[in-house]
């Protein structure tokens, strides 16, 4: 159910989850100064007297009492609507338990706090708590508070007779602004009636629900050159400008490519070579192969399996890898867009010479690896692909068969939800249809940006899907090494991890949605007019943004 | 010595390519001047594909100092042929293991040289014959059926391209029935198929 309420005089909305409540078991005695409160901001404990403290609840008895736990991470469990895993972790280190109520605790929900009190401390419980989506995604509960603020004006003792007057209890009076409280709501309705209430009633120059929300430090890596990747936080050095780039930071609190029970989205690179017992890549590295071109046109497939030597060797495509996938938190270089995804390796053409037969058996096999090697799962296919290989110049002709292994990729790979291929455009200020590969209506066509958000003079046009940061973008290069750098190539690496990210976070989403969902995550930078479409021909649909990718709730 | 420029033509994806074949000219992959080529015939029946482990591979930096092949006298008359823009693909051919010689001084040689035809595509980059094609057969063709159907055209199933359906590289094992070109022109003609393109070695190199 849809509960809309004013936040600074604007209404949200966020969904009242009707097949879920939040539950916080009051702790065994031992534990109760140790509880942890990690990641969530506690709720202000009633008055100031320390809850009753029992003994734990005994599993049998809390279903009995409550409902049924939550036991799965992903989907839709038993709730019948998703409850974001991350937050939900959160929560759970901070002492919530979610669960499915069974009908008395579910009606109680409707009846009133003090109706919801009760049934708590009957249960060895002391909150029973409305669970709420917020429009991003975010998980969060309700309270029985509320933060209230009254005429200046008026004295003390007329603040509280005003509250008193609405069944409002103080709980303490903040000190920041005058005639301003955190306040107990009235017990004889739902928070959110009486929230509704009154602020519909409009004699508070405020009153606001006080809401648990996760709120965790801002993830900003360890790793010693991080602070020469602007792409993921730009804090306007160089020359740049603070805020152009892709918001790493923000979406590696939610996921840094790991879906919630710890699955490591995959992402194939598909290049000429790569250095793949390079330090900052090799740990993440799980699988690949080498279509090794012969006179004759055709190539021999190698398969790879960690810890093969005579890998063809680039620095190009170790560059590529890193940009999506370089691990994070090692005390090596920097990090990728997505640095606890897996990553696939693919090398092709690896002396730039070969047909497009190869190419699309690299792309077929890196959607589905079975259909190369059969004695590799269809499973340990990419989730996504990421290929920044072309012609010397502007024009490529695309061939039928490279055509079936894109088409092939974009509907068969993911079990059928189709694998998104990211390619870079030409480097050229050239339009892209004269790139029949990028241009193809199922090839995402990323072009760069660089540090101060503007587009970077790589190719235009209607098919240009999205900018990505390019430009002295810094990555692993060489067998140990790191380097800063700058083509459309790097661009379309980085917007697959992003790709990755989302995946991990929406696994059950296809290739086309994934692509839409992207593209209206990307922010309009560039001070230039988007069509109707929210696309300009040099910035596609804008500069990717992977905050807004991770948190987002749509399609 | 006048130069042949041949005008040839394929389908593509429901549109016409149109090609100029270097009639003088052979591109010549020998595995003596390069033992880490593998030897096989771009416009001869190749060898099998077999796994050939991972023994290093020209990678473009390495293979960038074998480049004193270019400077012979023969890639340079080529060169005058050709635009600027095709120049970088000849750099990147002979890098990896591709010479040029006039098509008299070729047949002179050893037949167990890997030959092929050169051609300048539409965009004035050069490409290379094979005498390979992919072919898609309409859904539901039986392989026995494929194999006879293309065995009229004197070729035969290499390997199945499972990422598609009755989709298959094939090769030419009759010389008779002509270059990959003239096949797949054929082939198209029959409306047997609903692809059949001529595999054409290209300079593909990466968007840094």
């Amino acid at each position: 159910m849809k509960w809309t309420f004013k936040l600074r005089g604007k209404p949200v909305a966020m969904t009242l989850v009707e097949g879920a409540v939040a539950v916080r078991p009051i702790p065994p005695p031992e534990s109760t100064e140790s509880a942890p409160r990690r990641g969530a901001k506690a709720a202000p404990r009633r008055g100031a007297k320390s809850p009753p403290k029992r003994a734990a609840v005994p599993a049998a008895k809390w279903a009995a009492e409550f409902g049924t736990k939550a036991k799965d991470d992903s989907g839709t469990g038993s709730f019948g609507i998703a409850l974001p895993a991350t937050h939900r972790k959160l929560f759970e280190k901070a002492g919530w338990q979610f669960v499915s109520p069974k009908p008395t605790i579910a009606r109680a929900m409707t009846e009133g706090l003090k109706r919801q009190t009760a049934k708590a401390r009957r249960g060895g419980a002391d909150a029973i708590r409305p669970v709420l989506i917020d429009p991003s995604g975010g998980l969060n509960i309700l309270t029985d508070r509320a933060t209230v603020a009254l005429p200046p004006d008026l004295s003390l003792a007329e603040a509280k007779k005003r509250l008193k007057r609405d069944g409002l209890k103080p709980l303490a009076q903040l000190a920041f602004a005058k005639n301003t409280f955190e306040v107990l709501l009235p017990d004889d309705a739902p928070a959110y009636e009486s929230i509704n209430h009154l602020q519909d009633q409009g004699d508070y120059l405020y009153i606001e629900p006080s809401i648990l929300q996760p709120i965790t430090g801002r993830m900003r890596p360890t790793d010693p050159r991080y602070t020469s990747q602007w792409q993921h936080a730009n804090r306007g050095a160089n020359g740049g400008v603070a805020g152009a780039d892709i918001r790493s930071e923000i979406a590696w609190d939610i996921t840094r490519g790991q879906t919630p029970d710890g699955r490591a989205i995959r992402i194939a690179v598909i290049d000429n070579g790569f250095h793949v017992h390079h330090p900052d890549l090799k740990e993440g590295i799980v699988g690949g192969g080498h279509f090794r071109s012969g006179a004759s046109g055709w190539a021999d497939f190698i398969r790879f399996r960690p810890g093969d030597i005579g890998f063809p060797t680039s620095n190009h495509g170790t560059f590529c890898l890193g940009m999506a996938g370089a691990r994070m938190n090692n005390d090596r270089g920097g990090c990728g867009s997505a640095p606890e995804s897996a990553l696939i390796p693919i090398a092709c053409l690896d002396d730039q010479v070969g047909t497009q037969t190869t190419l699309a058996r690299a792309i077929a096999f890196a959607a589905d690896p079975s259909k190369e090697d059969p004695s590799i799962p269809a499973a340990e296919g990419a989730d996504v692909i990421s290929a920044s290989l072309g012609p010397n110049g502007p024009d490529w002709l695309l061939s039928s068969v490279l055509e079936q292994a894109i088409l092939f990729a974009t509907t068969k790979g993911r079990g059928g939800l189709g694998t998104p291929i990211f390619w870079a455009v030409s480097n050229g200020a050239f339009a892209v249809n004269r790139d029949e590969i990028c241009s193809h209506p199922s090839v995402i066509a990323v072009g760069r940006s660089n540090r101060s958000d503007l587009q970077d003079g790589s190719a235009f046009g209607p098919e240009l899907e999205f900018l990505a940061p390019g430009r002295d973008v810094y990555s692993t290069s060489g067998r140990f090494g790191f380097d800063s750098s700058s083509g459309s190539s790097f661009a379309a690496p980085l917007a697959a991890g992003v790709a990755a990210l989302t995946l991990a976070t929406h696994q059950d989403w296809t290739a086309a949605q994934l692509r839409e969902h992207l593209r209206a995550c990307c922010d309009k930078i560039g001070g230039v007019p988007y069509d109707a479409n929210g696309h300009h021909p040099d910035y596609g649909y804008g500069r990717i943004n992977a905050a807004r990718a991770v948190t987002r709730q749509s399609p | 010595m006048t130069q042949s420029f041949i005008p040839r033509t394929y389908r593509r994806r429901n549109r016409t390519v149109k090609l100029e074949e270097l009639g003088n000219w052979v591109a010549i992959n020998d595995p003596a001047d390069n033992d880490t080529q593998p030897a096989a015939a771009p416009e001869l029946p190749a060898a099998s594909a077999k796994p050939r482990g991972h023994a290093p591979a020209p990678a473009p930096q390495r293979a960038a100092k074998a480049r004193p092949r270019a400077m012979a006298p023969a890639a340079d008359s080529i060169r005058n042929l050709v635009d600027e823009a095709a120049q970088v693909c000849f750099d990147t051919l002979e890098a990896s293991g591709w010479r040029f010689e006039q098509r008299g001084e070729a047949t002179q040689r050893a037949a167990s040289q890997d030959q092929a035809k050169v051609y300048i595509n539409e965009f004035g980059n050069i490409v290379l014959g094979t005498n390979r094609l992919t072919v898609k057969f309409p859904s539901e063709t039986p392989y026995e059926a494929a194999k006879s159907m293309l065995a009229r055209f004197g070729c035969t199933i290499l390997k199945a391209l499972p990422f598609g359906e009755e989709m298959y590289e094939i090769e030419i094992t009759d010389p008779k029935q002509g270059d990959s070109i003239d096949v797949a022109s054929k082939l198209i003609a029959s409306g047997l198929f609903e692809f059949a393109e001529p595999s054409l070695i290209e300079t593909v190199s990466n968007r840094q």
